[in-house]
């Protein structure tokens, strides 16, 4: 190496030194480095994003000569077809919330304590879950499509003459959420079932509870929080959902979520889309705050023993 | 009529037998103890007894009426759990309360002024509202006992209660548990692996060993008339010499120990267990420290062994001197201390104290997992 | 008590007689309902056309047409062109994450939590629509770096929930003693830290892989005309062009991304994924 590059290397050096020697000289330096990365792509893509979301729905368009306006806001509430398109989201959301905590609680009930192979049945419930939503979607429009499986099985069975569809109503957008939705839900319902002490449930038969009354008196009770996390996070993206609505519902159900879609990538009507987006972006908080108030345990610490 | 009617009970796990024909009585008023190493099977017999196992095969009566393939919440047994199992959910009065209003035997206000009683009966009086988290381990302890004696059940189980409390703890409740049984003359069924709290409250106490039932007696008896080596070994201490038999007759028994004869002569039916012994057969002599005298002179006791003090420790109420002797070490508890260490001492003992089982092992040398005396060695 | 036959009763008999047994039957039958579609899925991938169920003669046909479609293959590409990256850059951020909660005690740890935690709660189309807002009031082309920022967003929670646990559970007195003989922290970190938490780093990458590869809703509106991954085109197939080639496609996609997952939960046992 010559001199000079000896030195340049030198003088680099001194300077990486001279750097790390500034970091670690205070915690707060150090903290500021390690986290200044994560913490501003997150603001700058995440929550900057969003709130130029509230902002677009109280103006009548992007940009400079947008003038602040209520009109977003006032056409939803005016219109009838939207309130129907909320109602019609809430109680799709409410039905998918219901099947999906009463089926998963027993599945996770059922892993806890009526099986043996638990981490081998929780990868079962678990692994569909991580194949692309759309396939998973797909797959039912295979077996629900006029001449799908469902319908070759009932004609095999003599249950049917003809073949026949069961797409396009809001029991096929049903089953797809119930699809989707299910092994989310199980995680939470397990963790608290798993964290549930077996001796208390044997002492309350013991004390002469039968197995529903054990169930009613001790089960749930220590387990609330776990469902109220599932409930919660079956709901939220139920809400805003629109890929299941529009691959098994077609045009039959609409949803807030398709919608917005449409609003954004049809109508250009970017405004009043993202009035919506802030819709459902309210349901969201205020089923959060209900969900913490209410008490909901993600990790399943209550039912410990005393 | 017994309360409790145990009746060739056999609980098998696919080839595991953790419970071999076992059959015992428990009546009314009695404190009785399952007491056995871990792996008896006395858990599986608290839990056949509860309701939450069934066995394999035999009996289970309770008052008289089968109750084999009764479900837990139809018995009226009620146990306390060894980790307590108290919900926290609910609050102490709740949780007392909870069998209670299963049985709907009372109104509200009557169960309320009942579990206060009781809550006074074990010193926790006005701890009705607390939530069981903020108790200490042997307030958490009352509690539980209260929550299952307030039903007023023919039976409360115990299933090792006081295995986690502390010495002192334990020794405290194992005396609040006597008078609380003999105040509400409740029968006790307690489940240990722990001699001392067996001895220590039980009018009987049922040894079990690998399944079966090795002796049923007071404490006293299972102490002073152990039918095994296992009994003997189990409860309290105990010194063992391995000795053979040279001769068998009709009325007299020969034994012979490594180090040349035990110069005693004893009937056959001194062995025990009740084996049949024959010449060359292995058995164990064994003595309890408290039970040798030891002598500067020689006795006419039926068994004696000259040996020199190795050891001595003071124990307050007692003296404890390790004695070296031909056959080995021996323990001995005496009230004296006059003996220093190497003096020469006689120690004996009376054919009564003294002990003989057949041994279990080919080679002389005892194996016993509970030993709580140093016994002899090859 | 025994013997008493009030309807409660009887239930509670029943419930405890027969309870085990209706318990596991019902298990199975969602087990079936979660896996049958599934099944249905991977059969029809060799049926000659999309309406004979079950496939009367079974063919690889659709196989070969899929090996052929270059707007297939292409998409496929794209969609590692995004993950790979985006599991460097998620998995880097989730570190610094990590380190920052473990290390460090800061007014606003909490706030940071929820923070990265955020986009996993939001629902997609929303967070969808803000980022076609914000680029375009920026006036930032869609294509590939709007994507690959989508996805880093999307990814960053499970980056973070993962590493999180590994880094707590690591024992730092190791780097203390490290640095104590004369490391440097690089030295130390290249040594000490990076080996121990090496399951958990390689367990979230796997994890952000499929994620991002499977990433549809952000994808589908930051996009623009040019970028489509493989999700992106298989929605204009289910869209528009039924046959069982979308079928193989499916089952190629289940088959990448089931074995990755095992190989992450493996890695990391069921239990952290479930959160206990």
């Amino acid at each position: 190496m010559s001199s000079s590059q000896l030195s340049n290397s030198g003088a680099l050096s001194t300077q990486l030194h001279r750097f790390a020697e500034y970091v670690r000289g205070r915690r707060r330096r150090s903290l500021a480095l390690i986290i200044g990365a994560p913490v501003l792509a997150l603001l700058t893509f995440f929550v900057l994003p969003l709130l130029s979301m509230l902002w677009l729905s109280l103006h009548t368009e992007t940009g400079a000569s947008g003038e602040f306006t209520l009109a977003n806001y006032q056409q939803l509430i005016a219109s009838t077809t939207y309130l129907e398109i909320l109602k019609t989201t809430l109680v799709l959301t409410v039905e998918t919330t219901v099947i999906v905590t009463v089926v998963g609680y027993v599945l996770a009930y059922g892993i806890v304590r009526l099986s043996t192979r638990t981490n081998l049945l929780l990868l079962l419930v678990i692994l569909p879950f991580w194949t692309n939503y759309i396939i998973r979607m797909y797959a039912w429009i295979n077996i629900l499509q006029p001449d799908g499986a469902l319908s070759s099985i009932l004609m095999s069975l003599g249950l049917l003459a003809e073949p026949t569809g069961f797409l396009y109503n809001r029991a096929a957008v049903l089953v797809g959420f119930v699809y989707v939705w299910l092994p989310l839900a199980v995680l939470p319902f397990y963790a608290s079932l798993n964290n549930l002490d077996e001796d208390l449930i044997e002492a309350a038969m013991d004390l002469g509870s039968g197995p529903i009354k054990t169930f009613l008196t001790v089960t749930l009770p220590l387990t609330k929080g776990g469902i109220i996390a599932g409930i919660t996070l079956v709901a939220i993206p139920t809400f805003g959902s629109f890929i299941t609505p529009v691959l098994l519902g077609g045009t039959n159900v609409t949803m807030i979520g398709v919608v917005i879609e449409r609003q954004f990538n049809e109508a250009f009507n970017w405004p009043l889309g993202s009035a919506l987006g802030m819709v459902v972006t309210a349901f969201v908080i205020l089923m959060l705050a209900l969900s913490t108030k209410l008490g909901a345990d993600l990790l399943g610490t209550e039912g410990e023993a005393q | 009529m017994p309360l409790l009617d145990f009746d060739g009970i056999t609980k098998e796990y696919g080839d595991l037998i953790a419970v071999n024909d076992c059959s015992f009585e428990v009546f009314d008023g009695e404190f009785v103890s399952i007491l056995g190493p871990s792996g008896s099977g006395k858990s599986t017999m608290l839990r056949m007894i509860s309701g939450f196992e069934s066995p394999t095969e035999g009996i289970i009566k309770l008052e008289a009426e089968d109750m084999t393939d009764v479900p837990p919440f139809e018995r009226e047994t009620n146990m306390v759990f060894q980790d307590l199992a108290l919900f926290p959910h609910l609050t102490v009065a709740e949780n007392i309360e909870y069998g209670l209003k299963n049985k709907e035997d009372l109104p509200p206000d009557e169960r309320e002024a009942k579990i206060e009683e009781m809550l006074e009966m074990v010193q926790l009086g006005g701890y009705a509202d607390r939530n069981p988290k903020e108790l200490s381990g042997g307030e958490q302890q009352r509690v539980a006992l209260v929550r299952a004696l307030v039903n007023e059940p023919a039976m409360v189980l115990f299933d090792e209660p006081l295995a986690s409390l502390d010495r002192q703890l334990r020794q405290h409740m194992q005396v609040e548990l006597q008078r609380i049984q003999d105040k509400t003359d409740t029968t006790f069924l307690y489940v240990t692996h722990d001699q001392e709290v067996a001895m220590a409250t039980s009018d009987r106490m049922i040894l079990l060993r690998d399944g079966e039932i090795e002796q049923i007696g007071s404490a006293r008896e299972l102490y002073e008339d152990p039918a095994s080596q296992f009994v003997a070994n189990f409860i309290g201490d105990v010194n063992t010499i391995p000795a053979t038999v040279r001769d068998v007759s009709d009325s007299a028994l020969d034994l012979t120990t490594h180090a040349g004869d035990l110069d005693v002569s004893l009937s056959p039916d001194m062995i025990y267990d009740g084996a049949a012994v024959s010449a060359g057969d292995l058995v164990n002599v064994c003595v309890r420290p408290h039970n040798v005298t030891l002598a500067t002179e020689k006795s006419s006791a039926e068994f004696s062994l000259r040996g020199e003090v190795k050891n001595r420790i003071y124990k307050g109420n007692d003296v404890r001197y390790m004695i070296d002797t031909p056959v080995g070490n021996l323990t001995v508890d005496s009230d004296t201390a006059a003996f220093d260490i190497d003096d020469t001492v006689h120690a004996t003992w009376s054919r009564a104290d003294g002990h003989i089982f057949a041994s279990e092992d080919t080679d002389g040398t005892v194996t016993e997992d509970n030993q709580p005396t140093l016994s002899v060695e090859q | 008590m025994t013997g008493d036959n009030s309807l409660y009763e009887r239930l509670e008999r029943l419930a405890y007689a027969r309870g085990r047994t209706a318990g596991r039957s019902g298990m199975a039958l969602v087990f079936a309902y979660l896996w049958i579609p599934i099944f249905v899925l991977v059969v029809m991938s060799f049926a000659q056309d999309i309406f004979s169920f079950p496939p009367t003669d079974p063919t690889l046909e659709w196989y070969v047409t899929f090996l052929n479609n270059d707007d297939a293959i292409g998409s496929i590409v794209t969609s590692l062109k995004l993950a790979l990256p985006v599991t460097v850059v998620s998995v880097l951020l989730g570190l610094l994450t990590a380190f920052a909660v473990d290390r460090y005690d800061f007014a606003g740890k909490q706030y940071l939590q929820i923070l990265t935690t955020l986009p996993l709660i939001v629902p997609l189309v929303i967070v969808g629509v803000a980022l076609v807002l914000f680029f375009g009031a920026l006036n930032v082309r869609t294509g590939y770096w709007t994507v690959f920022v989508a996805h880093v967003i999307r990814t960053i929670p499970f980056a973070t929930l993962i590493i999180i646990p590994t880094v707590v559970s690591f024992d730092e007195t190791l780097e203390e003693a490290s640095m104590d003989l004369g490391s440097t922290e690089i030295q130390t970190f290249k040594k000490v830290t990076l080996p121990n938490i090496v399951p958990g780093i390689i367990a979230s990458s796997l994890l952000v892989f499929t994620i991002s590869f499977n990433e549809f809703v952000f994808t589908f509106f930051v996009k623009g005309p040019g970028t489509t991954t493989l999700p992106t085109y298989i929605w204009s197939r289910v869209r528009f062009g039924l046959t069982p080639e979308v079928n193989v496609m499916s089952t190629v996609f289940i088959v990448v991304a089931g074995t990755l997952i095992l190989l992450a939960a493996y890695l990391t046992q069921v239990e952290d994924i479930t959160g206990r």
